[in-house]
């Protein structure tokens, strides 16, 4: 054993003790290689800081990046809209359509976010069918982080592989983005399969609570609200009258909020009071149900079942509610609403006025405002996003905001762009770093988002946990430490047949994932077990494969951000992810090593 | 007016002496019935209870912090059956788990070794070595049971209100020291003392009730709830965008505080509730 052997083993000691007992963040640790192993002479200055310019980290930059413009401009809202219109009614169908959908999102994209995509559809759907929720969560869950499987990109620990693909000071033929799709795509059809038979075994029958968002939550506070009625005009309804002769504000305490315009074929989301209601308009009011009857009643209207023209305009993700409070020194203290024009000027719909012990759901934009008075406010989010962003503070929100400004007009070039990045990747076979960040580029150039909200999307935590660990497996690999220790565990268990090794380290992957950082763990085994691969005479490459694939096994984790996040909405507790969670540990484990072993050639 | 807590050395007499002070007193004696309760409430036995609150914990129990669950839930049930006042406790560790208040009196019994080991040869038929190496690994268990969970020193008479060493002193001596104790007026129930104690008890039940999904500093004051916790660490197994790591930690921090309001709303006595969450902190 060399001097350089006996340091790096100290810091291999020292690294896998910071990440059992989490005394430092890992990317803490990560940034402490970099100044620690250049300091005691392990590897160069140069060498340190080389995990910063890595394959990796440009990768994980650029796929962040482009994530951020898809997410900015709608896309995968779009590629939700039909999925879910499409699951119907059968249980199997809805597991089967959402799961393989937040699995396919996934491969490209973070894997909560997949998940955060599908949450409130799948808990509509499952309320709707009568399905517990629990039935459908957990597989869109397991499948959100089985997607991270199918492209190179879709975890940290697969995007590290081609940086750490070094044995003997030679770099080892990279993974292309698809090396390892046939697999991830087995593993997602198995986990699916998995649930959709066996699903009423292992998962409870159990309904956690929706997420209702800000705008249903704020609408049950105000006992004068029930939700929001769409209404057809009648072709027969010849009175073209305007808002203010209809007086159906004050008559029938409800407010239009947006009114479509069948003859302009016009959308109106901020309805004045000399705005005209003519036949085969249709509207949208927000009030008591009953003042909706009345109101249908007297006028001859039609009451939709739910939204239909404003579906899409209307919905959670695009437009909501928001309490506001009149600030101190706001310019609207002592004024009404009316006088200050308060619609032209702030684009959103007033509903409500909280005022002393008052509500006041009619004749609002009458009464004189105050300091301290609550405002229930409907718009667009985004109309929410610029009023809260002026520079005058007239108005304090009260509620969160949930949607933000978004920029729609632009997903076409959000999807040409990442179409531009893969064509790169799969035709010209240019290297993932430089193609995935021309795809990011050419989002900031043609402004799917600015270069402030790319810097912002960025997630520095895996960033340098990347960029800190990958010198950490250099050392490991470059002073011989890994082909040590590999030799010593060889010697003392002899040498078995490559499927076994390959299913040893498998195991031994998985189980290091649920104990310390994933990342951490492919940076601690790669080296390792591709020193033992050569050795008993397998491909070293299938065994860095095996790794990073494996650092993905964390179904039993409830603490995994994805299963965090459907923990209460499905109802779940920790001990149905372990036993649901350890089927699925076992399956990942034999669908990946008998993929490998039939078709990968080990 | 009182809450008595004997706290005792094995066979230092500490039974009988609550026994005798509780008849005296004409006050209510408990002990056993708490481990009961908290047997019932976990589903164990009361073997595995007595056994939590006695044994000093091991490496894998400090890790996994598996004492602390019994330990918050005996806290609390001793807590609902004092408050009711006029009660003598010789339970384990009535010392440390019941708050400093001046309405609760804190004795500690203590017996000269010699005595002890005399005792325990006539009634468990050991012999001297058998009887002092029970007597010191007793000591020692019970020394390092409070030392671990309260970082407190049993042997400490600043932990009571009195100390009293059975041997020149009888037993009858000394449950007529404790009685004239208890009856001067610094050990009076006040409203006052009565209401910190319903406020203390509330708040350690409502630290059971919420234990299931987090663990919390819980405050009350006249049945205004202050609760103190943090979402648990997350994990991630891919890159995940600023933004979204930001909503998780809201959704989950909401999550979070309906699970617990929901829980805290039902507990009779509780009228406001204000909950401080940390947000979790992520790994990957």
């Amino acid at each position: 054993m060399t001097p350089e052997m006996i340091l790096t083993m100290t810091v291999l000691a020292f690294v896998i003790f910071l990440f059992v007992f989490e005394w430092l963040r890992v990317d803490v640790v990560g940034i402490m290689m970099m100044v620690l192993l250049p300091l005691i002479g392990v590897i160069t200055p140069k060498e340190a800081f080389v995990g910063l310019s890595s394959n990796a980290v440009c990768s994980i930059i650029a796929v962040i990046i482009i994530g951020a413009g898809l997410d900015k401009t709608g896309v995968m809202n779009q590629v939700a809209r039909p999925i879910i219109k499409l699951a119907g009614k059968s249980e199997k169908r809805i597991i089967i359509l959402i799961s393989s959908t937040v699995g396919i999102i996934s491969s490209m994209m973070q894997n909560i976010g997949a998940a955060a995509l599908f949450l409130p559809a799948a808990q509509r759907i499952s309320k709707r069918i009568g399905v517990p929720t629990s039935r459908i969560l957990m597989p869109m869950g397991f499948c959100a982080i089985i997607g991270g499987t199918i492209t190179l990109i879709g975890a940290s620990p697969t995007i590290l592989l081609n940086d750490l693909m070094v044995l003997g000071g030679n770099k080892l033929e990279p993974f292309g983005l698809f090396t390892q799709t046939p697999i991830g795509i087995c593993l997602l059809f198995s986990a699916i399969l998995y649930f959709s038979f066996f699903g009423k075994f292992v998962l409870p029958e159990a309904g956690g609570e929706a997420d209702k968002g800000v705008t249903a939550s704020l609408i049950e506070e105000y006992r004068a609200l029930d939700t929001m009625y769409e209404l057809h005009i009648p072709a027969q309804w010849e009175k073209s009258k305007s808002l203010e002769d209809l007086g159906i504000r004050t008559k029938f305490l409800l407010t239009i909020i947006a009114i479509n315009v069948s003859d302009k074929k016009e959308k109106i989301f901020v309805p004045r009071s000399v705005n005209v209601l003519s036949a085969n308009d249709d509207i949208v009011v927000v009030g008591k149900e009953k003042n909706v009857l009345m109101l249908a009643e007297e006028f001859g209207w039609q009451v939709k079942e739910g939204l239909d023209v404003f579906a899409e305009s209307l919905s959670r993700t695009n437009a909501g509610m928001a309490e506001t409070i009149v600030s101190p020194r706001s310019e609207l203290i002592g004024k009404t609403m009316s006088s200050v024009n308060f619609k032209e000027f702030y684009d959103v719909n007033p509903i409500a006025l909280f005022k002393g012990n008052k509500i006041f759901y009619g004749g609002l934009t009458h009464v004189k405002l105050q300091m301290g008075d609550t405002l229930l406010l409907q718009g667009p989010w985004e109309k929410f996003h610029m009023l809260r962003n002026r520079p005058q503070k007239t108005l304090t929100f009260s509620s969160a905001l949930e949607g933000e400004i978004m920029r729609p007009q632009k997903a076409s070039l959000a999807v040409t762009w990442l179409l531009i990045a893969l064509a790169q990747i799969i035709f010209l076979k240019i290297q993932l770093s430089v193609a995935l960040m021309s795809g990011a580029l050419g989002m900031i150039v043609t402004g799917v988002l600015s270069i402030d909200e790319a810097y912002q999307s960025v997630d520095w935590m895996t960033v340098f946990l990347l960029a800190g660990l990958i010198p950490l497996g250099i050392a490991f690999e470059k002073t011989g430490t890994a082909a040590f220790i590999a030799h010593g565990i060889l010697g003392l268990i002899g040498h078995p047949p490559p499927i076994i090794l390959l299913a040893v380290i498998g195991i031994l992957t998985s189980f290091f994932t649920l104990v310390i950082s994933n990342v951490g763990a492919t940076v601690l085994l790669v080296p390792l077990c591709m020193n033992m691969a050569v050795i008993a005479g397998g491909d070293p490459r299938m065994a860095a494969l095996v790794v990073g694939l494996s650092a993905s096994n964390t179904f039993v984790l409830p603490t995994h951000q994805v299963n965090a996040l459907i923990m209460r909405p499905g109802g779940y507790r920790t001990v149905d992810y372990a036993r649901a969670g350890a089927i699925m540990t076992v399956l990942f484990l034999f669908v990946e090593l008998s993929i490998l072993y039939l078709f990968y050639g080990i | 007016m009182a809450i008595i807590t004997i706290s005792r050395g094995c066979f230092s007499h500490g039974k009988e002496i609550a026994e005798k002070t509780a008849e005296m007193l004409g006050y209510k004696i408990m002990s056993r019935e708490i481990l009961l309760d908290a047997a019932q409430f976990f589903h164990i036995s009361e073997k595995e209870v007595l056994k939590s609150i006695h044994d000093a914990p091991t490496i894998l129990e400090r890790l996994t912090h598996g004492k602390e669950k019994y330990l918050l839930y005996i806290q609390a049930a001793l807590l609902q059956h004092v408050k009711n006042d006029n009660v003598v406790y010789h339970g384990h560790a009535g010392h440390v788990l019941l708050p400093d208040i001046s309405t609760i009196f804190k004795v500690r019994i203590i017996a000269d070794t010699d005595e002890r080991i005399k005792f325990l040869k006539q009634t468990k038929n050991f012999s001297s070595d058998k009887a002092r190496t029970f007597i010191e690994e007793e000591d020692k268990q019970r020394s390092r049971w409070t030392q671990y969970i309260y970082n407190l020193d049993i042997n400490d008479p600043k932990l009571y209100d009195m100390v009293l060493k059975v041997g020149k002193l009888s037993i009858q001596d000394a449950c007529d020291i404790i009685c004239a104790a208890v009856r001067t007026h610094t050990y009076q129930t006040t409203d006052e003392a009565m209401k910190t104690l319903e406020d203390i008890a509330l708040s350690s039940y409502i630290k059971v009730a919420i234990q299931k999904v987090c663990q919390a500093e819980v405050s009350s004051i006249g049945g205004n709830i202050h609760i103190k916790t943090h979402c648990p660490k997350i994990k991630k197994s891919s890159y995940t965008s600023t933004k979204m790591q930001h909503d998780t930690q809201e959704k989950l921090m909401g999550n979070l505080s309906k699970e617990i309001s929901d829980i805290v709303h039902t507990i009779d006595g509780v009228k406001e509730v204000i909950i401080d969450i940390l947000p979790p902190s992520y790994s990957c």
